[in-house]
Order: C-alpha cells, then sequence, then structure tokens
C-alpha cells in the first residue's frame, strides 16, 4: 500500500475531476493535507453546499439557488429578447460583454449525432414553449461556431421561423487583435459575409 | 518519432483538457489517425476553423506514440455547405461514422478516402434524397471493406430472385430465399422493391443516385435495410442512426 487509507481514498477521488490525473490528485491531496483544517473544511462546506443548493432553473436551465436564477427574477432584464447558449459557462461569457440585457435559455449541449445527441436530448421543446408563452421577439442563438453549434443554430432556426420570431446568430469572424494573413478560409469567409457598413 | 504530409478528412473531433482536441482523421496514405489538435479551442488558435469535422485539409502531422500531433494544416474543401442545411449534416455525420467504425486505428484501405472525398463533394450540392445516397454509402462501404452484399441469388441454394419477397441474411452477407430464409437466426424481410432499390443503390455511381428520388418509404425502408446490413459486420454501435431514424420519422 502506497498511501494510509484515507489519502488513498482522497486521491481516489480527486482523480476522478475532469483533467485531473494521478500524479495531479496526489499533488492536491498533499497539498490539502499541508494547509489548516479550517481551509480544508471550508473547501468540503463549498462542496457540499454547492451539491445542495444549486439546481436548475425551471425557465432557462441555468443554475439556480431556488425555482429561478438571477437573470430570470431580474425585473430591468428584457423578457422578450433571448439568448440560446450551450451551457451555463456560455452565459458568464456573455455577461461579461456587458453589452446583452435580455434573458437567456440553456440546451444543455448541441446536436451532435455521432455522439448519439439528437434534438430531443435538448432542451428546444421548452425554449419553444417559451417563445410561444412569454412574447419572445428575438431569439439570439450564441451556440459555439462548431459544426455541431451551427447544425443546432440552423434546427432551431427552422422551427423558430413558422413561429413568427424573429432568429438571430451571434456573428462569427476574426478575433480582435488577429491578423488577416494567418486566418483560415472558413473564419474570413465569414467575416466578409458578415461585413458592416462603416 | 518522424513528421509526415497526409491529405486528410477530419471524421470527428474530442475535447481533450481546458483547450485541446483529438481529431478522428482519415488519410489518404495511412488510414485512420488519431491527432492532438494543440490549443485549437482558444479563439487565437492557429488552427482556426482548419480542423472542423467534413473537412479535407493538407495536413503536417508528428507522429507520437500513442496518439499524433497536428502541425499544420491547410484546407482543400471546406465543406461548408453541410454546415448549413440540417439534413446534409445529419447524414453526413452518419457517413463520417460509417467510416470511423469500419476502420480499425492505422488500417488503411485507399478506396474509402476516395469514396468519402466523392459522396461529401455530391452531398454538398443538389441531392434529390440525401437518405438514399446515405444507403447506397453504407453498401458501398461494406463492399470495400470486404462485406460486398450478395443481391442477385439466394446465398444458400444459388436461385437467382426476381421480384419476390425475401430475407437479408445477416450474418451470410446477402439475401436467401423464402423456403431457405425460414432456418435463419439473424434475417430481415426485404420487399421486390426493395431489393430492387438495393441493387441500385449498390450499383449505380453515387452523382446518379443524387438526382434518384423515392417515396419516403422506400428510401426508409432501403436505409433500415442498409443499416442492419452493415450493423451486422461492425463491432461497434453506430449512434447517429437512432438520430437519422428518429429524423426522418419525424418529416
Amino acid at each position: 500500500m502506497l498511501y494510509t487509507p484515507p489519502i488513498a481514498r482522497l486521491v481516489e477521488e480527486l482523480s476522478k475531476l475532469p483533467g485531473v490525473g494521478q500524479k495531479t490528485a496526489q499533488r492536491l491531496a498533499f497539498h490539502l493535507l499541508k494547509i489548516p483544517g479550517e481551509e480544508a473544511r471550508s473547501l468540503a462546506d463549498a462542496i457540499i453546499e454547492a451539491r445542495e443548493r444549486v439546481t436548475f432553473c425551471s425557465r432557462c436551465f441555468n443554475f439556480a439557488q431556488g425555482e429561478l436564477c438571477d437573470y430570470c427574477m431580474d425585473s430591468r432584464r428584457d423578457p422578450t429578447l433571448v439568448c440560446v447558449v450551450e451551457r451555463p459557462q456560455d452565459i458568464v461569457a456573455v455577461e461579461r460583454t456587458g453589452e446583452f440585457r435580455g434573458l437567456y435559455h440553456v440546451l444543455g449541449g448541441a446536436i451532435s449525432p455521432i455522439d448519439g445527441i439528437g434534438p430531443e436530448e435538448l432542451k428546444i421543446r421548452e425554449l419553444l414553449e417559451r417563445v410561444r408563452k412569454d412574447g419572445v421577439r428575438e431569439i439570439i442563438v450564441a451556440t459555439n461556431p462548431r459544426v455541431e453549434g451551427e447544425a443546432t443554430a440552423i434546427y432551431l432556426a427552422d422551427l423558430l421561423k413558422p413561429l413568427g420570431v424573429r432568429a438571430t446568430r451571434i456573428a462569427s469572424g476574426l478575433p480582435v487583435g488577429g491578423d488577416l494573413e494567418y486566418a483560415d478560409e472558413v473564419t474570413l469567409g465569414r467575416a466578409l459575409k458578415g461585413r458592416l457598413d462603416l | 518519432m518522424a513528421t509526415y504530409k497526409e491529405e486528410a478528412i477530419v471524421l470527428r473531433a474530442y475535447d481533450l483538457g481546458e483547450a485541446d482536441r483529438i481529431l478522428s482523421l482519415i488519410t489518404a496514405g495511412r488510414g485512420l489517425r488519431r491527432a492532438v489538435a494543440k490549443g485549437i479551442k482558444r479563439t487565437r488558435s492557429k488552427f482556426g476553423g482548419r480542423l472542423e469535422p467534413f473537412t479535407r485539409l493538407h495536413a503536417v502531422l508528428h507522429e507520437g506514440r500513442n496518439l499524433d500531433t497536428v502541425v499544420q494544416a491547410e484546407i482543400v474543401r471546406s465543406h461548408a455547405p453541410l454546415r448549413a442545411d440540417f439534413a446534409k449534416f445529419l447524414f453526413g455525420e452518419a457517413m463520417l461514422e460509417m467510416i470511423e467504425k469500419s476502420l480499425h486505428e492505422d488500417q488503411n484501405i485507399p478506396r474509402l478516402f476516395d469514396a468519402l472525398c466523392v459522396t461529401l463533394d455530391i452531398l454538398e450540392g443538389d441531392v434529390e434524397d440525401p437518405a438514399l445516397l446515405l444507403a447506397a454509402f453504407e453498401l458501398k462501404v461494406c463492399a470495400l471493406i470486404g462485406y460486398h452484399p450478395r443481391l442477385d441469388r439466394c446465398l444458400h441454394c444459388g436461385r437467382k430472385i426476381e421480384g419476390e419477397r425475401v430475407c437479408m441474411d445477416l450474418c451470410g452477407g446477402g439475401i436467401a430465399c423464402d423456403s431457405c430464409s425460414s432456418s435463419l437466426e439473424s434475417r430481415l424481410a426485404v420487399s421486390p422493391e426493395n431489393l430492387s432499390l438495393m441493387r441500385s443503390l449498390l450499383n449505380e455511381d453515387m452523382a446518379t443516385i443524387a438526382k434518384r428520388g423515392e417515396s419516403h418509404r422506400a428510401s426508409r425502408d432501403a436505409l433500415v435495410t442498409a443499416f442492419r446490413f452493415s450493423e451486422s459486420f461492425l463491432d461497434r454501435p453506430l449512434k447517429t442512426r437512432q438520430v437519422v431514424l428518429h429524423y426522418l420519422d419525424s418529416r
């Protein structure tokens, strides 16, 4: 036996985390044993509290602490404008821009047939329900600009158009600070298609 | 470990850690390869949109013990129209998965690469019924990997089959007449119309099949038969199939 049983268990549990291998788990375990007991207990409490108190918002499927998430409860936000994202983390990225004051809808992923994920596995039915009930006038599809995200956007647009709601897609093109010479054909092509008047 | 250049098509991409992805590639000269694209998820990655599924590219790869590493990539054909049409994307993904699951790592059947190139190019253009194109692709891939379906005579008694109801002998790799099929364990009933369509799909070239139009029922039956036939030879389940059939049923 390399470690005493409590350490072995800690290493084993830590190595289950994404991106954490055996070696990193071992390093983290020894770090946790070295820090003051108070700090270690605080980490354990934080994990337990997050697991017990965080749920999914019943309207947009973002993480929430109750029935609705903070964005859905904020009366200053425009409820007729909905930004559709793949995962709750994407909301944080959009919020950081400070450019969006509408509500969100988390799909729970993107359509990826090769992984067995079809439209039924995502919160698409719930989105359509929201559009019908909440008087939404524009849906901004902010899925990742990968093949799967693009296919999901096309699929959503086909469903949303007959409902009379405006469906838009976030623009894609060159990153700020990038160099035209190194841009690939697909990205540069998109940037040209989505060009703006000066 | 050497660096090599290959023409390749990206079949699939899996996330690896925070910013990397593992790519499954079919190459013209080395068959199925897996390679890491480092930092590809970062917006400032040098690869940009070059390594998305469906993209045909000239790649420079560094050979590794388990996984290769992508050093450089230049697009030959991005197959962008497949991303702009949901049906084409769906049927195209099924084709990519069929290729990925038909080959073992490093196994090389050069004609498979050519078949995929031709089919994706055709799928990008005007296709009357993408389900028929997928059914034909499945049958042709089976033939290329050594399981050419025998659709003219009964596998067991050798009798020529014409205009009659038969069964697909899923273990034998062809059709069996009514009297020979009763003892088969793994079989699928095939109508004379479906058999005739399957023969055409196997024998006609893809450009001709792309112009073919059949009833929804006929093309679905052909696709299901092709799926069942290829599944009997591939030892792994194909995930796209459920999604494809669900999509067809919802139309």
